[in-house]
């Protein structure tokens, strides 16, 4: 039984049911539009769940990124220097740009209370890319649509505050190019 | 900062208590480890193509498994044929250098006025007396392990093959909340820069063999093919390969059509092509940049990997001393981004 009918049938009965939680948060995020489960279903497999204390920090400002991430339960801080940017909730996702380049993160995110943080490393991603070219290609173009939609709120001047609580097409405010 | 030096050598202990607890599997995880780099971008396409991941892993491993196994076979029969002349060749081979270093003699004594008595002290040094049964029972037994090693390797590829990513994702999720992004990226740098080195490895050692192969053919030299693979594999050692190199076609050609000068030169000619184009053409552009080290840090830590774990170390020490320095520059990195 694969994750979609675990979660069609088992649902009424489970409803915590930890991998269709986590499938669900990534197929709901704009990286995975339009993807089908069962691939979806395969490259979830490959992503990292990690469980974090209040105050504990996701990454800092300044440290190299290679993964992005969403948020399964919990509540994250964004943080550029002293001051919070945005509070991140349970579905939100961030650090998106890590996924493309090997560039410092511009912004800190901090654990507010017990958290648990689903991370998908660019590395994992590449892999998925070569044995599923079809579905790669999606997932990249899924990518450059996120980041051209960041740059053009950019170009907008968007408060960056409003930004990161628009949770559709984009919530990136934990990794927000220079 | 001193947590992180006292991780990294207590890191660094455990990874060289495993290193010496494996090395009598050293040879197979090599080999194992160079079949899995050229394999594993022929099993990403045909995966892609929708064959399902056993398949193709079986797909690309039949070829080298078939080779191995007639290589092997091959090998035995060699052996079997050529065990009942051992004795007789080793006596030709004495003879054969006893001559040369005479003839060197008389030409030293001739020119210097000094008579050295080269012959007289290789004859003291009996190469029949050697070959004892203490030393074939001990040559059996590393041709012993060089078999396991060699059996093991389609097992270990195969395993590579499917499960490796796997257990890297479960070795690597074991690294902490604020050290698993910095662990990724080592991984990830160490990776990239072993395949580029490994892959580049393999690529030298099929060229230098397949040019110097065809080079002892055309000077007709006996079983070139077999030259030219020794060759291949003593170009893997980094400086000293060549050296190495000389050591089996001029033995083969001392105990083959004898001693000829001429046939010295050819030989000599025939490596020097085979090295000069490894080092100006091969080298370059295979492995130049690969592992960045001083040239003099290279070669002494191929002398030492040499005394203290022979060939397989000396091929080793310069990838694993190159793993070494990424590992050390992205965590002092890491650290300066805190």
């Amino acid at each position: 039984m694969n994750l979609k009918q675990r979660h069609l049938w088992q649902n009424p009965f489970r409803k915590n049911d930890p991998a269709a939680t986590l499938l669900n948060a990534w197929r709901q995020t704009p990286l995975l539009t339009g993807i089908p489960a069962s691939v979806c279903s395969k490259l979830v497999e490959r992503t990292h769940l990690r469980q974090y204390s209040a105050n504990e920090y996701l990454f800092r400002e300044g440290e190299a990124g290679v993964s992005a991430a969403v948020i399964i339960s919990g509540r994250i801080a964004i943080c550029s220097g002293e001051h919070v940017i945005a509070e991140l909730g349970p579905g939100d996702f961030f650090g998106e740009s890590a996924l493309l380049q090997d560039a410092p993160r511009s912004a800190s995110a901090m654990a507010l209370g017990n958290a648990s943080v689903s991370f998908l490393v660019r590395f994992q991603l590449e892999e998925f890319v070569r044995h599923r070219p079809g579905a790669g290609l999606e997932i990249m173009t899924n990518l450059a649509r996120l980041l051209v939609a960041r740059l053009h709120r950019g170009n907008r001047g968007e408060d960056s505050d409003q930004a990161s609580h628009l949770n559709g097409d984009l919530n990136n405010a934990g990794d927000r190019a220079p | 900062m001193n947590i992180w030096f006292s991780r990294l050598l207590i890191g660094g202990l455990v990874l060289a208590a495993i290193g010496y607890l494996m090395a009598p599997l050293w040879l197979a995880l090599l080999l194992s480890a160079l079949l899995y780099l050229l394999l594993e971008p022929l099993v990403a396409p045909l995966q892609a193509a929708g064959v399902r991941k056993d398949l193709a892993i079986a797909t690309v491993l039949l070829p080298p498994l078939l080779l191995l196994v007639t290589a092997a076979t091959h090998g035995v029969n060699l052996t079997r044929d050529y065990l009942p002349q051992i004795g007789a060749d080793i006596e030709h081979l004495q003879r054969s250098i006893s001559l040369l270093l005479g003839s060197l003699d008389n030409q030293i004594e001739s020119v210097v006025g000094l008579r050295l008595h080269l012959a007289e002290q290789s004859d003291a040094f009996n190469l029949l007396d050697w070959v004892q049964a203490e030393r074939l029972i001990a040559s059996t037994s590393v041709l012993g392990n060089v078999l396991l090693n060699l059996t093991l390797v389609p097992l270990l590829a195969w395993f590579m093959l499917r499960d490796y990513r796997g257990l890297r994702d479960r070795l690597l999720s074991f690294l902490p909340n604020h050290q698993f992004e910095l662990g990724w990226l080592m991984y990830h740098r160490v990776c990239v820069r072993l395949q580029a080195y490994l892959r580049g490895l393999l690529f030298q050692a099929l060229i230098l063999a397949s040019i110097t192969a065809v080079g002892f053919w055309l000077i007709g030299l006996p079983s070139p093919l077999m030259l030219g693979a020794l060759t291949g594999i003593a170009g893997l050692v980094p400086y000293v390969g060549p050296l190495l190199a000389m050591v089996a076609p001029v033995l083969m050609m001392i105990a083959g059509p004898g001693l000829d000068s001429g046939m010295l030169l050819e030989i000599i000619v025939v490596l020097m092509i085979g090295f000069g184009f490894d080092n100006l053409v091969v080298i370059p552009f295979l492995l130049a940049g690969s592992v960045n080290l001083h040239p003099a840090v290279a070669l002494l830590a191929v002398i030492i990997a040499g005394n203290l774990g022979g060939i397989v170390a000396m091929v080793l020490v310069i990838p694993l001393l190159g793993m070494t320095r990424i590992i050390v520059e992205t965590t002092l990195r890491g650290l300066q981004s805190r």
